[in-house]
Order: structure tokens, then C-alpha cells, then sequence
């Protein structure tokens, strides 16, 4: 099986990024109907007749946002972006409706606030770190939920190890490294699935940017949690593009590793308009 | 007096199911006729249980049906920390979200296998999700609906058939 990667290199809306998940997971689950209903109807699947999507992995770094999971919200499994123009904000980020919401004719907010529908609880995303969403046929890749998460996981702690970095995990989810006496935080996980299909993932802090906005809110609902990132704990002259790049590598060496699915044999790089063309 | 008219509503309702064109799905109101007169099959459909190959079961009761997860699902979800229930009312064809099931850090949506009305989210989960890890296909069960097709339930997968998928992975 082939892996597409598309690495968004410049600074990019997450309405842009969202909206290509979006188109990627339909596709992926179009095809699970189709071969659905052949089956059902008892007649054998040919072997190459419509081939599943490639899993893909879309690495980037967005304007400056703060995602909502399922829980910080009221249910909303219909509509995923409330109408009300983020007049009305969830709970958690409530105290920082001034950054959100423009507070004047020629104020631009400092970051903008998306919901989303996958596990975990508020988080940030912004430049200066690197979030990569998986969408992917977990049950294609032999995967369980709770699988696909430490795959996750350990994707980035053997990342950090070639920083000469121990990252670890805790019974709070996400990568965790030891910054002196503290345990802090360098990812954030958060997924979504539908029939198997993954979307969402994690984000690794690479410099200190996100730090400021990490201070401002109680990420992922842990109280005095405190993020750090790989410049933060000593790396030096690092980028996103680069940990992008590792993070794709690691994970389908763990994935190919650990698990007894189907393989991944190549990994092959895509562009925005390779994925939008021909949906 | 109450009585009476109980008796008298099938009766009455019969006549106005057959009035128009026999629907193709006419074991749906079945349970509704008085016993032996509209039976296909030995094994009446009160009380079927079937499943998904996302990992839903239905288990029906007359026209109303509960729909939870299985216990293959909730065992490789791992711990549930959150659930999110459906709103009353909620109108759903088949393969549409009936809720959500959170654990560790994935959210998996909840699919209904039939198409019908949500009449109740189980509130039970609101307290206490881990009830899905402790009983999947019994006290966790996530949302009743009515259901608008009960034939439709009927060509779900049988216990056996769901297993097969489970198996083959």
C-alpha cells in the first residue's frame, strides 16, 4: 500500500485544511459504501474494480486557532460549525473571548476558534508547531482506535529521540518530556473516526511561538499542565518542514513494525490540488 | 371500555394498512395484527437482534429499537470517557451518526443501521460512559429509536455474520 503525504509549507487557514480532510474522508468513506453494498449483496469484491484511497497524512502549521473537541460542546453531530458567528463560545474559551472576537471595525482577532468532532478537549495549533492529521482506513491498516493513538504517540516520541529528547506518555493522553522537576506537555492527540476512518491527530510544539497562546488557556482540560516544544527543551535551529518530514517517516516505520496489516511500501508527496482534483 | 377499543384498534389499523398499495416492506406493522393473521416466518420479528460491520447493534422491540456499540467496539476502544447522546426527535436514515463514543483521545461516531426518529439518548451514560466498557450490549446501549422500516432491520447482519467480520481481522 502507498501513503500520500501533502505538507502544506506556509503558514495555512484551518478552514483550508479542514475542508481537504473533509474531502478525503468522504472519499474514503464513499468507497467503504460501495464496496459495502457489493458485499452485502453476497457477490465477490474484484480485486482491483475500485481501489480504496491512498491513507494520507497532511502535515501544516495554521493560523493561530483554538480547536474545541466533542466534549466541549453541546451535540452537535449534524453540524459541526454552529451559525451563530462565534458570538457563542464553548466554556473553556470563555476567558479569552477578547482574542477571539473582534472588538472593533479594524481589530483582527488574535486567533480564531474552530469546533471540531474529534476526541480530546480544547487545544492550540498555530505556527511554530507541527500538526499532522492522519485519514486513514484504520481497519485497512490492521489498526484498533486505541492502537492507531499509541501509533500516534509513538511516531513522536521516536521523533524526539532523535533530538536525543525522552518523550513518554502519562495516563493523560498526548507526549509528555521531563523539562527539570516538571512533566510538561510537547503533543497534543485528537482524533475522529467514522466507520474506521481516521482524521485529526497530533501537534508537536517545534519552537516557542505557541507558548503564549498555550498560557492563556487550560489545554486539553488538564489544570496546571504546563507545554513546552523542541526549541524549548534545547533543540536548536529547528523547523516545522523537518519534524513534518520525520513524523511521516516514524510513523509508517511503527505502523509497518508493529502491526500485522497490510504495509506501507511507499510513501509518495501530493499537492493541495492532487487531493481536491478528482474527488 | 378501554378494553374494547383496545380490541378494536387492530382491527382498524389493518384496514388501513391494506388500503393502500401493499407496501413492499409489509412486515413492518406485522406485530400489529391480531396473532396468525399476517405471519411470514415462524420466528416473529419482535425482539431481533442484529448488527453492523461498524460495530452497532440494534436489538428491536416491536417498532422501537435500542442501538448501542458492540462489545468487540467498546473493548478496542478501550476506557470511555465520554459519550455523546442523541436529541430526541432527531430524524436518521441508515449510516447516519445516532451519537458519539469517546475514549483515550478518539471520538468514534455512532451509526444508526436503520433509519428512524431518536425517541431517547440513554441518560445513564451521562454520569457514568464507562457503563459501555462494563455492559456494551446491555445497560450501554446509547439511543432508542422508532424505527420507520422494521424490514430493514431484518437484512442487518446476524450475530454470527457480524462475528465473521470481526474475525476475519
Amino acid at each position: 500500500m502507498r501513503l500520500a503525504h501533502l505538507h502544506l509549507p506556509h503558514t495555512t487557514p484551518f478552514a483550508r485544511v479542514s475542508e481537504l480532510q473533509q474531502a478525503l474522508t468522504t472519499r474514503f468513506l464513499t468507497h467503504k459504501k460501495l464496496a459495502g453494498s457489493i458485499s452485502s449483496q453476497t457477490q465477490p469484491i474484484v480485486p482491483g474494480n475500485a481501489p480504496p484511497p491512498d491513507p494520507t497524512i497532511i502535515t501544516f502549521s495554521p493560523n493561530p486557532v483554538y480547536t474545541t473537541g466533542r466534549r466541549d460542546l453541546p451535540p452537535s453531530n449534524t453540524c459541526p460549525y454552529s451559525e451563530s458567528n462565534n458570538i457563542s463560545l464553548p466554556l473553556p474559551l470563555e476567558p479569552i473571548r477578547s482574542l477571539l472576537v473582534p472588538s472593533g471595525p479594524n481589530h483582527t482577532p488574535k486567533a480564531e476558534y474552530h469546533p471540531t468532532l474529534r476526541g480530546g478537549q480544547t487545544t492550540y495549533h498555530g505556527p511554530g508547531q507541527m500538526v499532522a492529521y492522519t485519514i486513514l482506513d484504520l481497519r485497512r491498516l490492521g489498526l484498533t482506535p486505541r492502537c492507531h493513538i499509541r501509533v500516534l504517540e509513538n511516531s513522536v516520541i521516536d521523533i524526539l529521540k532523535q533530538y536525543e529528547i525522552r518523550g513518554f506518555t502519562t495516563a493523560d493522553p498526548g507526549v509528555w518530556v521531563q523539562d527539570g522537576s516538571a512533566e510538561k506537555k510537547i503533543t497534543a492527540v485528537g482524533v475522529h473516526l467514522r466507520r474506521n476512518i481516521s482524521s485529526f491527530g497530533v501537534g508537536l510544539n517545534v519552537t516557542e511561538e505557541p507558548m503564549w497562546f498555550f498560557k492563556q488557556i487550560v489545554a486539553c482540560g488538564l489544570e496546571g499542565k504546563e507545554a513546552t516544544s523542541l526549541q524549548g527543551l534545547g533543540v536548536k535551529d529547528v523547523g516545522v518542514d523537518e519534524v513534518a518530514e520525520r513524523f511521516v517517516e516514524r510513523f509508517v516505520e511503527r505502523v509497518n513494525r508493529d502491526f500485522t496489516g497490510e504495509k506501507i511500501n511507499e510513501v509518495y508527496s501530493v499537492q493541495e490540488s492532487d487531493l481536491l482534483g478528482s474527488s | 371500555m378501554a378494553s374494547v377499543a383496545r380490541a378494536f384498534r387492530p382491527i382498524a389499523s389493518r384496514a388501513f394498512a391494506q388500503k393502500p398499495v401493499a407496501p413492499i416492506s409489509a412486515v413492518a406493522p406485522a406485530f400489529r395484527f391480531p396473532r396468525g393473521t399476517r405471519s411470514f416466518s415462524q420466528s416473529p420479528l419482535a425482539q431481533v437482534k442484529k448488527y453492523t460491520e461498524s460495530h452497532e447493534w440494534i436489538e428491536l422491540d416491536g417498532n422501537k429499537a435500542k442501538i448501542g456499540i458492540t462489545k468487540y467496539a467498546a473493548n478496542s476502544l478501550g476506557d470511555v470517557v465520554f459519550v455523546e447522546l442523541p436529541e430526541v426527535g432527531l430524524e436518521v436514515s441508515a449510516g447516519e451518526p445516532v451519537g458519539a463514543v469517546e475514549s483515550v483521545k478518539s471520538a468514534s461516531d455512532v451509526l444508526s443501521p436503520v433509519a428512524g426518529t431518536v425517541i431517547s439518548g440513554n441518560a445513564v451514560l451521562e454520569d457514568n460512559a464507562k457503563t459501555i466498557n462494563a455492559s456494551a450490549e446491555g445497560e450501554g446501549w446509547i439511543a432508542e429509536i422508532e424505527v420507520s422500516d422494521v424490514a430493514e432491520v431484518e437484512a442487518l447482519l446476524d450475530e454470527a455474520a457480524y462475528l465473521e467480520t470481526v474475525e476475519e481481522h
